[in-house]
């Protein structure tokens, strides 16, 4: 049972630049005609589907990206890790072995993390530098921890998505390097939200440059969505059903060779889609110009109070 | 014949297309007020004319009195009816529709915009048409220039703002590939800026320069983004003689799908708050504001030149008029319907020009039929006295914050 935001249109899309349908795999898809998307044709799930993202027009260049330098890249944690992309994968044990051992080594090539919770499979060890795991696992791991239970060695704090951010603030004193918005913790709160209100509570505080934020979990429908959490104020966007969805799971019977190659190749869609919503906004870099420019979107048919929360101006203003 | 059935959600659903097909089939009004509208949620839709909720059941009248006429470019472009055929380039379409689209305007004394990527030969003969420099400035030289009516600076269009034209390699075929001078199979994607406009001041100059080389009047078209009021102001300032603004939910040949379903305001929206601007700044009288995007309707329409608007520009509805079944194809060059598949030396098959021609014609003269019943409705004698009469409107379940912006009033 996939929940009501996974329409066909969505899953198709990823499993066309997963190769797991299709016969362009890697690319962003072609369409044509009028959009069928949200908020005034398909119904809108989730607060960020009533943001639309910038287009340049006359008063200032869009950049071209297929012969234009677009990057992407971002930097984590004080400028120790570099990642291709904004993007973590968040691997659950309950996919299947073989795609999760597939997925660690498509994240560690294409060179975004990979998020392995508690689970870090044997012979893995080796990808540590590209993992996020949870406190305690061996190899050289950046480690991530809840709230409650943060030790000595972890890096990066994990929260729910909520609108409060109790018993942050003596994590913060610590001096952890990332704080991440974990979905599958609960919260109560829509993703777009809680990272917006992090992003602006750690520059009131003036560490917003110290803490990196990732956010994310199984709302994550794909680049539109990593794009829009970026511009709120995520450095890093963790997708995890969408990955799953798009190599075909449940129900793909491919070996480890296959799984790996449509992770790669939908990570290099998910890199060139963004780079094209990028270019299109005229933006040049992810890490410097998209982190936190919540300028680049416009709310259509927000009410004022979300609007608030998320910093984004109504449209037409 | 019967549409088939539409699985997903789609804004161009049956009763709009059935609606189109009795105009383009007896170029007479099926009704005065859009009832489609109650099939879909634009803001658009929950804009409403006073009128309409005085007498929701009125029928249409066989003899409407009021004016459609109108005229773009500082009066120097006359017009019979305030639509505008929007700019579909030949190469997305497959050469027939571009023809049947160009025949339309000469017939019924409106205008179509020729879209990137050079003229039919058929079309070159028309005389309503305006020309696109577009950024790859496919198919362009001083002849086609000095061809049609007035020049079309193509900046942007609303399936996707910031991102050039995109004509696939499968649709690249030895006619595209001279008529373009490209290779044949390849992608042919355009830029996604022109590179010798970064401004709003190159943007002004090469106004002046296509303004001294032909002596035509230059409109500009942008998607509508974010910044519209101080891009239509700039536009405006800058020489030109109209904005064409396309909105959100617009048609194209291709796109990525990312980038259509992401970026863009609808055009209800962009029409009001940049009409507003462009008064505010002295800017408005005679400068022409096409808009487009989604436009379904005479009663859109009508709408639309009330929020702000001196004309509108229909793309999809042209097409439907012309048999279009919205499968969302057109980027693969088999069109079910033959309007966008790609363009072969001996092609199998090939639609009816002269049908086609005449069921455009039919669309325009029912559509206009439709629009004069409205007039008529809402008391108001002419096009031209229609534009920004935003008080003739009222707002059911749209918030007070956009009404506000839009400058309507709350039900």
């Amino acid at each position: 049972m996939t929940a009501a935001w996974w329409t066909p249109r969505r899953i198709k899309h990823l499993q066309q630049m997963a190769g797991a349908a299709g016969r362009e795999p890697g690319e962003p898809p072609i369409a044509s005609m009028g959009s069928t998307g949200p908020p005034h044709v398909e119904q809108p799930y989730f607060t960020r589907d009533r943001l639309v993202c910038d287009g340049a027009q006359v008063t200032r260049p869009s950049i071209d990206p297929y012969r234009e330098p677009v990057e992407t890249h971002i930097y984590l944690f004080r400028g120790r890790v570099r990642l291709s992309m904004p993007v973590v994968v968040k691997l659950s044990p309950e996919a299947g072995p073989a795609f999760f051992r597939a997925a660690v080594k498509a994240c560690y090539c294409m060179n975004v993390l990979a998020d392995v919770g508690k689970n870090l499979p044997d012979g893995l060890e080796k990808y540590g530098e590209g993992l996020l795991a949870d406190a305690g696992l061996r190899g050289r791991a950046h480690f991530a921890a809840h709230v409650a239970a943060l030790g000595e060695a972890a890096e990066v704090v994990r929260i729910s998505a909520s609108e409060q951010f109790q018993g942050l603030e003596d994590v913060l004193k610590q001096g952890v390097w990332g704080v991440y918005v974990d979905e599958d913790l609960g919260g109560g709160a829509e993703l777009e939200v809680a990272v917006s209100l992090l992003d602006r509570m750690l520059r009131r505080r003036g560490l917003r440059n110290d803490v990196s934020v990732i956010a994310g979990g199984p709302t994550v429908r794909g680049s539109d969505d990593i794009y829009k959490l970026v511009a709120l104020g995520a450095d890093a966007v963790a997708v995890s059903k969408a990955v799953e969805i798009a190599v075909g799971l449940p129900g793909a019977r491919a070996g480890e060779e296959v799984f790996r190659e449509r992770v790669e190749n939908l990570l290099l869609g998910f890199q060139r889609e963004l780079k094209l919503l990028a270019g299109a906004a005229g933006v040049s870099s992810f890490f410097n110009s998209l982190v936190g420019s919540r300028e680049l979107m416009r709310a259509v048919e927000l009410d004022r109070a979300v609007r608030s929360k998320l910093g984004v101006k109504q449209a037409g203003v | 014949m019967k549409v088939p059935r539409q699985t997903e959600p789609e804004f161009w659903n049956v009763e709009r297309i059935e609606h189109i097909r009795h105009l383009a089939r007896y170029g007479k009004p099926l009704w005065v007020w859009d009832r489609a509208k109650q099939t879909s949620n634009r803001i658009l839709d929950r804009i409403r004319f006073r009128a309409e909720l005085e007498d929701p059941g009125l029928n249409p009248s066989p003899n409407p009195s009021a004016d459609t006429s109108t005229s773009m470019a500082y009066d120097r472009i006359q017009m019979t009816t305030p639509l505008y055929l929007g700019d579909m380039s030949f190469g997305a379409l497959s050469g027939i529709p571009n023809i049947a689209l160009a025949r339309t305007a000469d017939i019924t004394g409106i205008v179509t915009g020729t879209g990137e990527g050079g003229l039919h030969p058929e079309v070159r003969k028309c005389r309503r048409i305006t020309v696109q420099w577009a950024s790859a400035r496919f198919g362009v030289d001083i002849d086609v220039l000095n061809t049609g009516l007035g020049i079309v600076i193509k900046i942007g269009q609303g399936a996707k703002p910031g991102i050039g034209g995109h004509l696939p390699g499968v649709k690249v075929t030895k006619p595209i590939s001279e008529t373009r001078r490209i290779p044949v199979g390849l992608d042919a994607i355009s830029p996604a800026p022109h590179h010798d406009i970064y401004s709003i001041e190159d943007l002004g100059q090469r106004i002046a320069a296509l303004k001294e080389a032909t002596g035509k009047p230059v409109f500009v078209k942008v998607g509508v983004t974010n910044y519209i009021a101080y891009i239509a102001t700039g536009v405006a300032r800058m020489g030109a003689d109209g904005i064409i603004m396309d909105g959100q939910g617009a048609g194209t040949g291709a796109a990525p799908a990312v980038v259509r379903d992401n970026i863009g305001l609808p055009i209800e929206i962009a029409v009001s708050v940049v009409d507003q601007a462009l008064r505010r700044e002295g800017l408005r009288d005679g400068f022409t504001v096409v808009a487009a995007g989604r436009v379904s309707s005479a009663e859109d329409t009508v709408k639309l030149i009330a929020l702000g608007a001196d004309v509108v520009s229909l793309g999809t509805a042209a097409l439907i008029a012309m048999g279009c079944v919205m499968v969302h194809k057109c980027h693969l060059g088999f069109c079910p319907t033959l309007l966008t598949n790609k363009i072969e030396e001996n092609p199998a098959k090939i639609l009816s020009l002269e049908t086609s021609t005449r069921w455009t014609v039919n669309m325009v003269y029912g559509w206009t039929e439709e629009m004069k019943n409205i007039l008529d409705a809402i008391g108001v004698s002419s096009v031209r006295e229609l534009v920004s009469r935003r008080d003739l409107l009222l707002g059911l379940n749209v918030g007070a914050d956009e009404l506000r912006l839009m400058g309507v009033r709350g039900a």
